[in-house]
């Protein structure tokens, strides 16, 4: 599952380039999406940009969804979270190793977004200052918030519902359900639904290409991450370590 | 002695099922414990919350005299109802784990595997393994450590006679090094091969308690009795088929090796210039409460 997860991943981000290059000579008009590139892979929009396909909510930030869901229910299925704690964790140990595996995950992709961005950057940015670089690298850090809140989400679904099927049911269901209760909620609610609270800390970017094309239409794109965003988020995390400790504590192995 | 186990007043409830009964006993150090009971008498579901896999809903237990942590677990090895392992992982990955988890080193895993001589297989994924190696590694896996306390709950469930008896031997030799043991069973030859002391569980209650020799003797029990007691006494010591014999007021009490009949001991007294006055075979009635029960269950 990681490898595969790490192979889609690359073959996306280096993909991308050589795809954009393909629509060029196809479409006739290669400097226009020369320049398409330079921006889209420019320091430092590049972090946001990069970290925005990554974590986008239905995309391949749920293989890693997948992979903590597979990894905490198999310990339901095959029973081995009971063997552990006869043999000595205790059920807050328990947690704290999957949630450890979490973090391990986290770190990983987060790093291969980072040197993915990195490459990406030095092989196509037209600036390649020092300033620049790190421009806009907080978005990582806003990325790596968002991967674990996330996680955490996933690990707590699977301790809860203990099925893998039925849990990837229940989560794909709840992607169908939040952006509904998104739309039918009070607009004073709706930024507090986990999911849009956890995508709320890296937007659209508002990559210069958009920027140029609307140039009339004044709208604020995202230029940092906002500690709100991340408060919540974080605030989050804690709920759903929280609620799964709760679970467990109490539930009959 | 030294207490390694209390169990005090628990209780457990499934719905309107109730599991286990104001159940209470103690294991003393060094105790082959049998906790014996027909199927679905809340053997598993005693073992279970002693060993903090589930939750009583009232009463308590301690641990060597101790509050129950996971201190406490690390020196007990167990094995409840199916052996339990990743089965994707091989033989010794999982004993690793187990290893990690107790903070014991590596080194302890190539014994336990030589003692259920699971060594050759050791590199196989559990999955691929007969159910007879799963149990086999189950007991190797509770064996990583040197535990203080071995628990078995139906240590020989699903195996063939020839993987009966090498578990039980293995049983009675750990036994036989002091190692206290809490066995599980709903065979009522295994206790009495295997344990010391018993406890007859029906329903989740305690039907009754104690030594194994007192509780389930299925040999012959029989009462004697002459015009000179003490020298009585001081004769039927002096036989070898005797495994057993106990005072009481004006008889005595003796229990007969296996295929020793009351014709065998008068003899021997005779012999000695002994003649009774009194001799009955005794009415095996725990033993045969014990059978009616499983049958009424079965
Ligand atoms: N998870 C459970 N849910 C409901 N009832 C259970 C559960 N586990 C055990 N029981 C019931 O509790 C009783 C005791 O079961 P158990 O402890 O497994 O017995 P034993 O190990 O002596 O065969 C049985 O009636 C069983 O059906
Ligand atoms: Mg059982």
């Amino acid at each position: 599952m990681i490898i595969f997860y790490t192979t889609l991943l690359a073959f996306m981000i280096f993909g991308i380039p050589g795809l954009i290059d393909y629509i060029a000579e196809k479409s006739g008009q290669p400097s226009k999406f020369r320049i398409f590139k330079a921006i889209v892979f420019n320091f430092p929009d590049i972090w946001q940009n990069i970290t925005f396909v990554a974590s986008t909510r239905y995309f391949i930030k749920v293989i890693l969804g997948i992979i903590v869901i597979i990894i905490i229910t198999n310990e339901f299925s095959f029973l081995t979270i009971r063997s552990n704690i006869i043999n000595g964790l205790n059920r807050r140990d328990f947690l704290f190793a999957k949630i450890e595996l979490i973090v391990l995950l986290t770190i990983f992709s987060t790093l291969i977004i980072f040197l993915s961005g990195l490459y990406l950057g030095f092989a196509h940015s037209t600036s390649k200052t020092i300033s620049d670089v790190f421009g806009k690298m907080i978005f990582i850090l806003g990325y790596f918030i968002e991967v674990f809140t996330f996680l955490l989400f996933c690990l707590l679904l699977g301790i809860l519902i203990k099925k893998t099927g039925i849990t990837f049911i229940v989560l794909f269901v709840y992607f169908i359900i939040e952006p509904i209760l998104d739309y039918k909620l009070n607009d004073s609610i709706t930024p507090y639904l986990p999911l849009k609270a956890m995508n709320h800390i890296i937007q659209t970017p508002n990559t210069s290409l958009i920027k140029i094309k609307s140039d009339g239409f004044n709208f604020d794109f995202q230029e940092a991450v906002s500690i709100a965003d991340v408060g919540i988020c974080l605030g989050y995390a804690a709920l759903f370590i929280f609620l799964s400790y709760v679970i467990l504590k109490k539930r009959d192995l | 002695m030294e207490t390694v186990l209390s169990i005090k007043n628990l209780n457990k409830k499934y719905g309107k099922i109730h599991a286990v009964k104001n159940l209470s006993f103690n294991v003393e150090k060094g105790n082959v414990f049998g906790i014996l009971g027909p199927n679905g008498s809340g053997k598993t579901t005693t073992l279970s919350i002693i060993l903090d896999v589930i939750n009583a809903k009232s009463g308590s237990y301690s641990w060597f005299g101790q509050y129950p942590s996971k201190e406490s677990r690390k020196k007990i090895g167990a094995i409840l109802e199916h052996p339990i392992f990743y089965p994707y992982l091989t033989a010794v990955k999982n004993l690793e784990i187990i290893a990690d988890i107790k903070g014991i080193k590596y080194n302890d895993i190539e014994r336990v595997l030589h003692t259920v001589e699971l060594h050759d297989r050791r590199n196989s994924k559990f999955k691929t393994f007969s159910y007879g190696m799963k149990q086999r590694l189950a007991i190797a896996a509770a064996l990583i450590g040197k535990p203080e306390v071995l628990i078995f709950d139906e240590p020989t469930n699903g195996l063939d006679p020839k993987g009966i008896a090498e578990i039980r031997e293995l049983i009675i030799n750990i036994a036989a090094k002091g190692i206290t043991i809490i066995l599980a069973s709903h065979l009522l030859d295994e206790v009495q091969k295997t344990c010391s002391h018993v406890t007859v569980l029906k329903k989740g209650e305690k039907l009754f308690a104690g030594k194994v020799n007192d509780v389930l003797n299925i040999s012959d029990t029989i009462e004697i009795s002459s015009n000179n007691i003490d020298m009585l006494k001081l004769a039927v010591k002096e036989y070898d088929k005797v495994t057993d014999i106990k005072k009481e007021l004006d008889l005595l009490v003796v229990n007969l090796k296996e295929g020793t009949t009351t014709f065998d001991l008068n003899n021997f007294l005779v012999n000695k210039g002994i003649i009774l006055s009194h001799l009955t075979v005794r009415k095996k009635s725990l033993e045969q409460q014990f059978l009616g029960l499983l049958t009424e269950n079965e």
